[in-house]
């Protein structure tokens, strides 16, 4: 009788309340299986084996960590509102003559119940569908996919494990909460009378500074290096003004309404005006906790899916031609013509020709652009920390020869004289290069970008400037420029991309044999070669892999902002039944109250939605610059894939709520009939 | 012509299937006067909670007649009958159904912020009520925060401050210790010698020896009544007591 008194109350306990533990164990289960299945993908041998796999297991470790971390905090939040629920439950018990210690043994079993159901569920579930999840991750990153089956033991072990830690952690926090409060505690736990809250003004605008803050830094953020530094603070202030807006700054808005008398007085708004006072409080953490993790979705749907779509984009932009090289000179006075012969003879000799070259040199140099002024050695501003990153500019620089030839043009430019090309930086009439000593005057700013820069200025950070400068020995007094310690200040790159006659068949093979041969460094101080082929199954491993890790997150993410809104339906459900029958005795009509309870409803329920679509539309500009990084300058592009994500994260939303909001009408309704 | 006219009225409970059928009201006859204080007192299952349940329209009767002048209950549209309440009917519960999300003062308001009223007219009808109720300094408190007695004037104020032309009590001191349950119905009568109709269903004789007709229901049946006519609370409480050991102990004197 003794050994299974416990278990049975505890599994008595699970039923009865199922409508608070289904869900729990629900999310218990789909954590433990995302779990397994990343795990499972960290050390798959098909996925480390194709190109790129490296990069892979790196995202997929990642992957792990983030599910493993969220598991915690989530299944902690659920835990905490099943505990309130229960509280009364385990104070009817204590009264009825068991002792705190064995209303612990079945709080033990009962997690101990949960954590084997999850975790078995959870492990089967996923290795059922751990192959599916290879496929899919194999299909996106377009490798090739074997039809092996495994289920690696240690992956479930490690698994079983890092649940069982959890729900330890779960178990203490529980049993904290029973000794703690005494069993009238615990009986009356769920209605004791609460305090109107406070308007907190000085929090409440508090957060919609930092807000206002927040998005001044992503909106006024000018080059990808600060989106890179700020992009983590924005984050971070973001987070604080969410929180703070949904908790205090609600009640602070609720508050002048109800100050409000002629608005605060009328049937519509009374009711839904006290109650969002009292709700915002309780589910103020709630609400931004979802609007925290909807934007965290959307960005990374809408980011990771702009970079995969745009894979081919990105790859021809980065890669014009099959074979692509780029590389320094040794010296200026080698001739172009000499180094592409000797290229083109390695080409032939394998066996495949040269067509749709794409040729030209270049200078490449870095300098502070400031006053007119640029400055090439970081010395003559005071150092390099004297030199403010916004500032910083890359010079391409190409004679009006270069330019004609690949332009097919006919310019001439004489002495100082030059053309000037620049996407976003104000360029003033003259240009004066200090360590030149040189002063160059813009007759004409072009209107497109004078040569294809391809992969030289394929992570770009910096605002690139193009001039084109007449013939009279600039480049060449550039080339001589040296720093104090003798370092060259502007480099002189040798640019040359073509396609082969006979495609793509030979494509590797060439790009290899160019990039091993001796010879070129003769030429070449440093020498890069791409092979597009090569490149786009790279892009596709990262990219590919990067998609299908933002898709496995947010799924997580997605679930867990449904379970916040299920728990808050059920429990708001709950508690609003008495306050409506009172207002139907009272002399509310059935209408008047279910069109309360709806707009009551749709209000919370789509401020999140609303804030994520704050959120996102101010984080545009700097993800769009992040972006950027990856070559990804497409802004139409990223913003279509965004309003994408966002009309799909909104459909989805809408499903949920009908689902939910139905199990709240039943709670509500189930006492006015 | 009765403010109240209740004829014939009859209430069949069954079960979810339709196996048992409780008889909770067989006959019920009564009428209520303008101005009137009545109480209907019974045991408990005696049918006066779904009597006063008929009577406020919460609950329909199987067959039977209710009407208020001359408006027949059971032909007021379901749309309608929260409206009709609102206008017609204040109501003074035993756990007070006060709102905890609102203030007093917004507790009292509530019926008149239903039925569109401004915000200016209620303050206006707020004040003399509140007055009247002793409920002046706490108005701006929340239920939590007053005792049981106040939160009770306060359901009064909130019956009254509609002007219906009937309040319906359903064990109004059924929650109060008996300080406030003094208070309470030195208040009801007070109320009532202002011209308010009445109708109160208690249990308690305390209670019921403050009306000036009682009303007592068994089995379903109003089974007899008592009016005050010039006597004291006193002598009135006695009377009550003894026909109640009458009613209890099942004596078929009518």
């Amino acid at each position: 009788m003794r050994l299974g008194f416990y278990p049975k109350l505890a599994l008595e306990g699970i039923s009865k309340n199922r409508r608070l533990y289904f869900p729990y164990i629900l999310t218990a289960i789909f954590m433990v299986m995302m779990e397994y299945i990343i795990m499972f993908l960290s050390v798959n041998e098909a996925v480390a084996k194709m190109s790129g796999g490296d990069l892979l297991s790196v995202f997929m470790s990642l992957g792990k960590f983030v599910i493993g971390l969220f598991a915690l905090f989530f299944l902690f939040y659920s835990n905490s509102f099943l505990m309130k629920k229960r509280r009364k439950e385990f104070g009817l018990f204590n009264i009825l003559g068991m002792g705190k210690r064995h209303i612990g043994i079945v709080v033990m079993w009962e997690t101990l119940i949960v954590y084997l159901a999850s975790t078995v569920i959870g492990c089967l579930l996923g290795i059922a569908f751990s192959k599916f999840a290879e496929l899919g991750l194999l299909r996106l990153t377009k490798a090739e996919a074997d039809l092996t089956f495994s289920i690696p033991l240690n992956v479930v072990g490690t698994v079983s494990v890092i649940f069982f830690i959890i729900f330890v952690l779960l178990l203490l926090n529980s049993l904290r909460q029973v000794g703690f409060s005494s069993a009238i505690n615990l009986l009356r736990s769920e209605n004791v009378g609460e305090k109107p809250p406070k308007a907190n003004w000085a929090v409440g605008i508090l957060g919609f500074v930092i807000l206002g803050i927040a998005y001044f830094l992503a909106v006024s953020v000018s080059n990808a290096i600060s989106a890179v530094a700020y992009f983590f603070i924005a984050v971070l202030l973001v987070i604080v003004a969410t929180y703070l807006i949904m908790i205090f700054g609600s009640v602070v808005i609720c508050r002048i309404l109800k100050n409000n008398k002629n608005y605060y007085y009328k049937a519509n708004h009374y009711v839904s005006v006290s109650s969002m006072l009292y709700r915002m409080r309780r589910n103020g953490a709630g609400l931004a906790s979802i609007c925290i993790l909807s934007t965290m979705v959307l960005v990374m749907i809408s980011t990771t899916s702009c970079l995969f779509f745009g894979e081919e984009d990105l790859l021809m932009t980065r890669n014009p031609r099959q074979i692509n090289i780029n590389s320094i000179k040794v010296s200026c006075e080698t001739s172009d013509e000499e180094i592409t012969d000797y290229i083109n003879g390695i080409v032939v000799e394998a066996g495949e020709t040269p067509v749709n070259p794409i040729r030209y040199s270049s200078i490449d140099t870095y300098g502070a652009y400031k006053n007119d002024a640029v400055y090439l050695d970081p010395s003559s501003m005071g150092g390099v920390g004297n030199v403010s990153f916004d500032s910083v500019c890359e010079f391409l620089i190409i004679t009006v020869d270069e330019y004609n030839r690949i332009n097919n043009a006919n310019e001439t430019l004489s002495g100082n004289d030059c053309f000037v090309y620049s996407q976003d930086t104000k360029i003033s009439n003259t240009i004066n290069f200090v360590e030149l000593n040189q002063e160059f005057k813009v007759v004409r700013e072009l209107d497109k970008e004078p040569l294809v820069i391809g992969m030289l200025n394929s992570a770009t950070v910096t605002r690139p400037i193009f001039l084109v400068v007449s013939n009279e020995g600039i480049v060449e007094s550039l080339c001589d420029l040296k720093t104090d310690d003798g370092y060259g200040l502007a480099d002189q790159f040798y640019t040359y991309f073509f396609d082969l006659a006979g495609g793509t068949d030979k494509e590797v093979e060439i790009a290899e044999k160019i990039a091993q041969n001796e010879g070129l460094n003769d030429f070449f101080r440093t020498c890069n070669i791409e092979s597009r082929t090569i490149s786009r199954d790279d892009f596709f491993s990262s990219f590919g892999g990067l998609f299908y890790l933002g898709i496995v997150l947010s799924i997580v993410f997605t679930l867990a902002s449904v379970l916040i809104i299920y728990y808050k339906q059920i429990s708001e459900g709950y508690e609003d039944q008495g306050r409506f029958e009172i207002m139907r005795k009272v002399g509310m009509t059935q209408q008047e109250i279910k069109k309360g309870i709806n707009s009551q409803l749709l209000t919370v329920f789509f401020l999140p939605l609303v804030g994520a679509f704050m959120h996102i539309a101010f984080a545009f500009p700097m993800i769009r610059k992040l972006l950027a990084l990856f070559n990804l300058k497409n802004t139409l592009f990223f913003a279509t894939t965004t309003l994408i994500s966002f009309v799909v994260f909104a459909v989805f939303y809408t499903i949920v709520y009908k689902i939910t909001s139905n199990a709240y009408l039943k709670i509500v309704s189930s006492k006015l009939n | 012509m009765s403010l109240l006219t209740v004829n014939g009225v009859k209430k069949v409970y069954s079960t979810r299937f339709g196996g048992n059928k409780v008889e909770a009201l067989k006959n019920v006859n009564f009428e209520v006067e303008e101005g009137e204080y009545v109480a209907i007192m019974g045991e408990s299952g005696s049918g006066k909670t779904t009597l006063l349940n008929i009577l406020a329209a919460l609950d329909k009767p199987t067959s039977g007649v209710i009407k208020l002048e001359d408006k027949d209950l059971s032909k007021i549209k379901e749309a309608k009958i929260a409206e009709f309440r609102r206008d017609n009917l204040g109501f003074v519960f035993q756990d007070f159904n006060l709102l905890d999300t609102f203030s007093i003062e917004d507790n009292i308001y509530l019926p008149l912020v239903l039925a569109g009223v401004k915000y200016e007219e209620m303050n206006k009808r707020l004040k003399p009520i509140a007055a009247k109720l002793g409920i002046l300094e706490i108005l701006k408190k929340y239920p939590y925060e007053v005792s049981g007695g106040q939160k009770q004037r306060a359901a009064v104020a909130r019956a009254l401050i509609t002007n219906p032309r009937i309040i319906l009590a359903d064990e109004p001191t059924g929650a109060l210790d008996s300080k406030a349950s003094d208070e309470l119905l030195k208040l009801f009568a007070d109320v009532n010698q202002t011209g308010q109709t009445i109708l109160m269903v208690t249990h308690s004789v305390k209670a019921a020896s403050t009306a000036k007709r009682v009303l007592f229901i068994k089995d379903g049946e109003v089974f007899h009544q008592l009016y005050r006519g010039n006597k004291t609370s006193e002598q009135f409480y006695q009377d009550i007591s003894s026909t109640l050991t009458v009613v209890v102990t099942g004596g078929d004197n009518k």
